[in-house]
This record gives C-alpha cells, structure tokens and sequence, in this order.
C-alpha cells in the first residue's frame, strides 16, 4: 500500500467534497465573465418578466415575485446544467472514468459539486436580488426568520438530492441528457410558479408540481415575505415539512439511482464506447 | 451530392452564390432536422414555446386587470416569433463556433472558394427554418386552446408576409452582426449569443409593449429592427384594436421603418463582418478553440 | 494476500450494438473472447495487440468500470464483479490521449484535487505532486492552467495523477498514444523507473506499440480478436519468432536464386529481384552456414552489395501468429469501424 497514510471514512469523504467543489468556487474568483453572464444575462430575462406585469398594471408586489423567481432560477438552472448534466459532461471529457475507480465513490463527489454549485449559485443569486431591488425598489421584509432560513435550506438539500437523482438519469439516458435538460426549462418555470403564485395553476395542479422541490419552498418563502397578499398553496409549517420529506425521499432515490446507473454502466458499457 | 461540380468564379456571383447557400442550407439541415425526431420536436416545438406562453398567461390571469384582456394576443404572438430569433440569430452564432469547435471544419470551409457569407446566411436560413414548427404550434394552441383572437377573416395575410420576410431579414442580418463578435472570441463565445437574445428580449417588445420602458430603452428599442417586425406581425395577424408597442403609427409606417432599418441593419452588419474577419485573420483567431 | 496482482479465468466480455440504418437489428461485439492471465505482483506485464483488440476492455473490467460476461477476474486477490471497493483502494489507472480534468485548475490543483479522492492529506499530497512533477520535467508547468496544456504535457500530467496514490497496481492503458517522440520517451522512462524503485509493484500496459513493449515488458500476451494468443517474455517469443535470427544479403541480380538454398544449412529462403540487385532473406540453421553461401555466392561471380544480420522482433512474432504486420490489422479495425 501507499507510503502516504490515507485517510478512509468520513474524513475521506470531507477530503473528497472539498476536492470536488474547489473547481466551481475557484472558477467564481477566475472566471470573472460570470458577472457577466451568470448575473446580468439572467436579470435581463428577470427584468422582461417585471415589465409584463407593468404592462398589465399589476401592483408592486408583483415585481418582488419575479426577482425571487429570477433568483430561485439560477439555483434550478445549477442543479440541471451544473448537477443533472454534470456526469454526462464528465462522461464526454473522461473524468467519470477516473470518479468511478477512485476508492471514495460517487457520493462525496457529487456532494463536492452540490456545494460549490450552491456557493456558486449563492453568490448569483445574492446579486440579482440586490440588483433587482435597487432598480426596482423592492423591498424584502422577511417574518419569522429562523422559519426562512430553514425553508431555504431545507428546499436547497431537496432540490439538490434531485439533482444527483437526475445526474445518474441523465447518465443513462445518455445523447438525450441535453434534451432533457432543456425540456426542463420553461414548463418547470412554469410548474413551480416562478414568476406567478403557484396557487393559479389551481390546488391539485400546484401539489402536483410540488415534486419539485421549490414549488414548495418559492412558495413558503412568499408567504414569509409577503403574508398578507400572496395566495398561499398551504400553510409554510406544512409545506415546510413536506420539503424535509422530499429531501429525506430525494436522498433516498438519489443513493437507489447512483447504485442502478453504476450497475447498469458497468454491465452495459454505457461509460464508454471505446473498446 | 449538391455541390459535386464547382462552378467558376467566373460563371457569375449570384450563381455561385445561389449555389453556396443552397449546399449550406442542406448542410444546416442535416444537422438540425433531428428535431423531426418525436421526443425533439415534443421538447422545442411544444413543450418549451408553450411553456414560455403559458406562463406569461397565467401572470395575465393572477393579475386579472380589466383592460388587460388584449394582451394575450400580443403574447401568443411574440412567443411564436421568438423562436426564429432564437434559430435565425443565435442559431447562426452557435453554427459557426460549432463548426469551429465541435466539427473543426471552420478552417476548411473558410479556405474553399466559395462566398462565406453566402455559407452563414444558408446556415441561418436553415436554422430559421426549425423554428416553424415552434411558431406553428404556438398560433394553433394560442388561437385554439387559449382563445387569443387570432382570426382567419382578419388576417392580413399580404402584409404579414411581407413583414416577416423583412424579419427574416432583419434576423440574418443580426446574426451575422453576432457572427462577427464570435469570430473574434473563443472561451465565451458559446454564451455570447445568448447575451444579446436576452438583450434583445427585453428592449424589443416580445412579451410586453416597449411603451412600458423607461425612455432610455425605449429609444434604444426603435432602432433595432425586430421591435418593428414584431409590431408588424401583430398588425399583420390580430384584428384592429389589439395591443400594440406603437399605438400612434399606422400599419404602413410599421412596416416603412421595419424596411428602413433591416437594411440598415444589413448594411451595417455587412460592414461589421467585414471588418471582424479582417481583424480575426490577422490575429490568428479565425480557427482558435477555446479549449474549454 | 495473493500473490497474484491479477489472475482471470476465461474472461468474456461482449457488448450490444444499437440498432441503426446499418444495422437493423442491432448486435453483439465480443471484445474480450476468453482470456485467462495470470500475473504476479511485481511484474510490468504488457497486453500488445492491433486497435479493436480487446486491450481496453480487458483493462476497464479489470479496474471495476466493466462487468465480465462470464467468466472470472480478480485483482490484488479480489473479484472485480463482487469486491469493487477493495480493488479500488489499490489501484490507479491512466489512458492515453485522455483529456481528463478541468481546464480552469492550474496542474497542481487538478492533481490536488484527484489527490482528495484518494483521502492523502493536502500537504503529503502537494509534496508528492511536486516531487513527481520534477520527475516527469513538469515542474516548471506546476501553475499553469490544465487548457494550456500540450497533449504532451497533459500526459504526462495524467501519468502523476495515476502514480499520485501510489498505487499496488497501476494500469497504462496505451500511455504514449499520440505523444510524441520525446514525451513517449521520458514517460517510458519514468515508467520504468517506478517500477525499479517500487519492488512488488504491478504494472498492466497495453500498447499497440511493439518497441514500448519490448523495451518496458517482463513478460507480454499478444492480443488478438479478444484472445490472448500467446503470453511469454519478449526475448523467449523472439527466440521462438521464425526460428531466430536471419540474414539479409543483397546482391548483385540473381536472375533466381533457388539454388542458393542447395547450401548446406540454408534452411529457408526469400529472393526479391530489384532494380539491377536481389534482396534475399536466409534463416540458417546457424551463423556458421553464412560462410557457405557467401562463397556460392562469388563462385557464380555475383558480387554482394550488403550483409546485415537481423534479430526477430516482437513484429516478426507478431507476423508469425497473427498472419499480417500490426498496422495492417489496425487498419483492418479502421475500414471494419
């Protein structure tokens, strides 16, 4: 064995996610055109949406709305582009190989891309909040805090655990990843109830869409910031528990996928063609 | 095979002109028609214009303000233009870095005698062309499924026609503008394009009058020509009396400044591409990958 | 612990074609057709054969990304279908012209960063990176970004990755593909040099490059249409190539040259008549005989342009079982792709 003591276990595990995450938060501080692309590209597309609802006549609220949304997005498009697609890019470039044979397995190295993603997206996110709000005047006043907080976090962890389901979907599903990925776009902006309450798609339609994890937290997080005004799909509590049961679920089908994708991989050939 | 013989030079320019376009527009078509795979056309042709349709309909109705009722045409209409700004002008942006990055065939094509921009423009065209399928589907649900007054009796089909070839035109002409900013670029050309669709998306009146910008914008949305085409097209295909961007001109005058400006646009594009290659040639980036 | 590093037993692996114009009904490949190795620690053992051979899909089973059709394999004494876990923590792998990475980390963090995968602590791990670094000559290169790099330098760079854990077992699938002359030859070098300094060891290459083989190989299995058609130490299949050495003469034109097989202890002959000269190719039954012909020779007056003698290579095995050269077989893959 190696002359290097290494580390197994948890430490290991923390090792490995702080390997494969350094990649993303590094590319924040050396890639610095994603002020550019990741922050004004989606405020101009945010900033469209505020101009519909001033076209309709809509009250001010609205606009707070649409830079959540616009917000809440760059997070969906990270667990899709950055998560979902992730493997299959990984595939293409030939580092899945190397991720596959390395003895901390799969899980802290999605785990590593989950949180620089997050830290990524965060940063973003922070930006266009604080861009829209100075352009628009809106104004946050968040009620009951530690209720916030734990929404966000709790949707953040469910909607990340879907993507590393999706990221071994997507790796079977092979040349349609890219596909999958964009049939992902609007109709999921839509479902969620990005840029409108998610009550107007109607209460069954709404819970429906509420597999997606931030449906349900979009929309616990409005009722924290606009109690008064936005038509509630369920009481924040209650959706708050069901996002901790899609984050314990999503862990769940996130393990049950990577184990499957692994096998049938392994027993298909699907992480190379070159033989 | 289309281009088996070549044609001298001398036979004339609009001949080897026609003929470049027309191997280019095949060309481009063999890559794009996988979208008349079922699951393809399903995710661009369906699920994601109605996607972006529905939503700006259920923002209609959450708001639910009398007098807002006509500008469900105005959205189905600008939805179903889009796509082939998206094709026509980011397409043609993405056909060349792919070509350069993906198929590596850049160098050769731009090194065989044949008129390039004859080559860009029959790559645009054909994929404009993927786009009308995605318009298509969003005029028929948009007319049929959400009641937007788009009726046959007061369609004004020879002005609609005219407006969108004036489109078209417009579209090629922005995006061999973007073609020429790709040219010069590498690491971020493949996100270029989609900088200026998503500039273009809020100042040209896509899903909202560009009556609502702040002047500034508005002044900047007048000189582009999609704002017209747009205006036009919803002149063209929803009965008097809808929402309009430009409610004080007249259907001629819409489509007067469209003319004006495509050409402007063309011109100015024509210059650009000039000057990009050039520059790109004598920097030595013509063919550079951004190894990404 | 074993003391084979690998061992498998009538390994099969076989892939299903997708159904396509060409192919309606799609298919099934069979890249690995019953090999059965068996390697002990130590040794840098080479798997030689034409492309399409079955050498990566062999290894890729053996390192856990591929399950065996049927039959068995087991690596530092586990099976590579049941005990992935344990093979993984002992071996590394590089593959040639792999573009691995991501292009935005300078070398030394892409290689810190595979280095967490493995569990090394930071520092170990950076002094390790930096040691082998100057090994490789890519010290200098340590902090500039993996995108700028030349595919040789990105070789070489894959090659620490693979060596960074230190593993009991390292494969080489094809290392040198597309480097080339002087980066082929320092990676040889350094390959060669790991093992010298790591007694017990394993080294598994593949290659389709008969000198890399002869030149780096304790022992090498000749790989062909999946199987394994010979294994044995270079010099022994040398030995057993065509019955050894042979001479090379050429002379002024023969005009036919059966008779010169009528010297005694000629054992085969090959004449090709040139412009104004012949080439012959002799196998004697010792060295002593060329004396013989050499007179034969100026008896009849013909006057000898060259005389060299030849020792068989592993392309002449090679030849002898396969039937053609190895590119000719690699082509054969390329118009069968």
């Amino acid at each position: 064995m190696s002359d290097i003591p290494r580390a197994t276990g948890l430490t290991r595990v923390l090792r490995a996610s702080r390997g494969r995450s350094y990649p993303r938060i590094i590319g924040l501080f050396r890639e610095r055109s994603w002020l550019f692309y990741d922050t004004v590209l989606p405020l101009l597309g945010t900033i469209a949406f505020v101009y519909v609802y001033k076209a309709l006549g809509a009250p001010d609220r609205f606009v707070g709305y649409v830079i959540m949304g616009g917000a809440a997005m760059g997070f969906w498009m990270n667990v899709m582009w950055s998560m979902a697609a992730q493997f299959y890019w990984d595939k293409q470039g030939g580092n899945l190989e190397l991720y596959l044979v390395s003895p901390c397995g799969l899980v802290p190295i999605l785990l590593g891309m989950s949180v620089g993603g997050f830290a990524n997206t965060l940063m973003r996110t922070v930006a266009i909040v604080v861009v829209g709000a100075v352009l628009f005047h809106v104004t946050y006043v968040i009620h009951q805090l530690p209720v916030f907080v734990a929404v966000f976090a709790v949707g953040i962890i469910a909607l990340y655990g879907l993507g590393i389901t999706f990221a071994s979907l997507f790796l079977l599903w092979g040349r349609e990843a890219w596909h999958m990925a964009n049939l992902l776009m609007e109709p999921v902006f839509l479902g969620t109830g990005f840029y409108f309450p998610v009550r107007a798609l109607g209460f069954w339609v709404a819970i429906g869409t509420s597999i997606i994890p931030l449906t349900l937290a979009l929309d616990a997080l409005r009722q924290l910031l606009f109690p008064e005004t936005h038509p509630a799909l369920l009481p924040v509590r209650i959706e708050l528990a069901i996002l901790g049961g899609l984050a314990v679920l999503f862990a769940f089908t996130a393990r049950l996928s990577l184990r499957k994708m692994e096998f049938l991989a392994r027993r298909e050939g699907r992480l190379s063609l070159r033989f | 095979m289309l281009a088996s013989s070549r044609v001298s030079p001398s036979l004339g320019g609009a001949r080897h002109w026609w003929r470049t376009l027309r191997v280019a527009y095949w060309l481009g078509w063999q890559i794009e028609s996988n979208w008349t795979d079922p699951f393809l056309f399903f995710v661009y042709s369906i699920a994601r214009p109605l996607g972006s349709v529905l939503i700006l309909v259920f923002m209609y109705y959450v708001v639910g303000r009398a007098g807002a009722a006509g500008l469900l045409g105005f959205f189905v209409v600008g939805t179903a233009c889009w796509p082939f700004v998206v094709q026509g002008m980011m397409g043609t942006a993405w056909s060349l870095i792919s070509d350069r990055e993906h198929w590596k065939t850049l160098r050769y094509v731009y090194t065989s005698p044949i008129p390039f921009r004859a080559y860009l423009i029959g790559r645009a065209l054909a994929q404009s062309t993927t786009a009308v399928s995605a318009a298509a589907v969003t005029l028929v649900v948009g007319r049929w499924v959400l009641g937007a007054p788009l009726h046959v009796a007061t369609i004004h089909f020879p002005y609609t026609l005219v407006a969108f070839a004036l489109g078209i035109a417009s579209v090629l002409a922005l995006g061999l503008m973007v073609v020429s900013a790709a040219i010069l670029i590498s690491g971020e050309a493949w996100r270029m394009p989609e900088g200026v669709g998503a500039a273009l998306y809020l100042i040209s009146g896509a899903v909202f009058p560009v009556s609502v910008l702040p002047p500034v914008l508005r002044t900047l949305a007048q000189g582009v020509p999609l704002t017209w085409w747009l205006e036009a097209m919803r002149r063209g295909l929803l009965p008097p009396g809808a929402v309009t961007s430009f409610p004080q001109m007249t259907d001629r005058q819409v489509l007067g400044w469209l003319a004006v400006l495509a050409a402007v646009w063309m011109v100015l594009a024509w210059t650009a591409f000039t000057l990009a290659e050039r520059r790109a040639r004598d920097r030595g980036v013509l063919d550079r990958e951004s190894a990404f | 612990m074993s003391t084979l590093a690998i061992e498998t037993r009538d390994l099969v692996r076989t892939y299903r074609t997708r159904k396509s114009a060409q192919n309606p009904s799609g298919g099934t490949v069979v890249a690995v057709d019953g090999i059965t190795l068996q390697i002990p620690r130590g040794e840098l053992f080479g798997l030689l054969g034409p492309n399409g051979a079955g050498k990566t899909t062999a290894i890729k089973v053996l390192v856990t990304l591929l399950l065996p059709t049927s039959g068995s394999a087991r690596v530092a004494g586990f099976d590579v279908a049941r005990e992935t876990q344990q093979i993984r923590e002992r071996i590394s792998m590089v593959s040639g012209g792999e573009s691995s990475g991501y292009g935005l980390l300078t070398v030394r963090e892409q290689l810190w960063m595979f280095s967490q995968f493995y569990g090394l602590p930071s520092r170990a791990a950076l002094g390790r990176i930096d040691e082998l670094l100057k090994v490789v000559g890519l010290f200098e290169e340590r902090h500039r970004r993996v995108s700028a790099l030349s595919s040789g330098m990105r070789q070489k760079m894959n090659l620490v990755r693979g060596l960074l854990p230190d593993p009991e077992i390292l494969f080489l699938d094809e290392p040198t593909l597309g480097l080339d002359v002087g980066a082929a030859r320092d990676v040889r070098a350094y390959i060669r040099e790991w093992v010298r300094q790591r007694p017990g060891r394993t080294i598994l290459l593949t290659t389709h490059y008969m000198h890399e083989a002869e030149e780096l190989c304790d022992r090498v299995a000749i790989i062909h249409k999946g199987a394994v058609v010979v294994t044995d130490t270079p010099a022994a299949l040398r030995h057993r190539a065509a019955g050894g050495s042979y001479f090379i003469l050429t002379t002024s034109l023969l005009d036919g040259a059966t008779w010169l097989g009528q010297v005694p202890g000629v054992q085969r002959i090959d004449a090709r008549d040139g412009d104004g000269s012949t080439e012959v190719r002799l196998e004697l039954a010792d060295d002593g005989v060329i004396a013989g012909v050499v007179k034969a020779l100026a008896d009849r007056d013909r006057r000898i342009l060259s005389l060299r003698k030849v020792e068989p290579s592993l392309e002449d095995v090679f030849v002898q079982i396969v039937g053609r050269r190895l590119e000719e077989a690699d082509e054969a893959v390329g118009r069968r792709e």
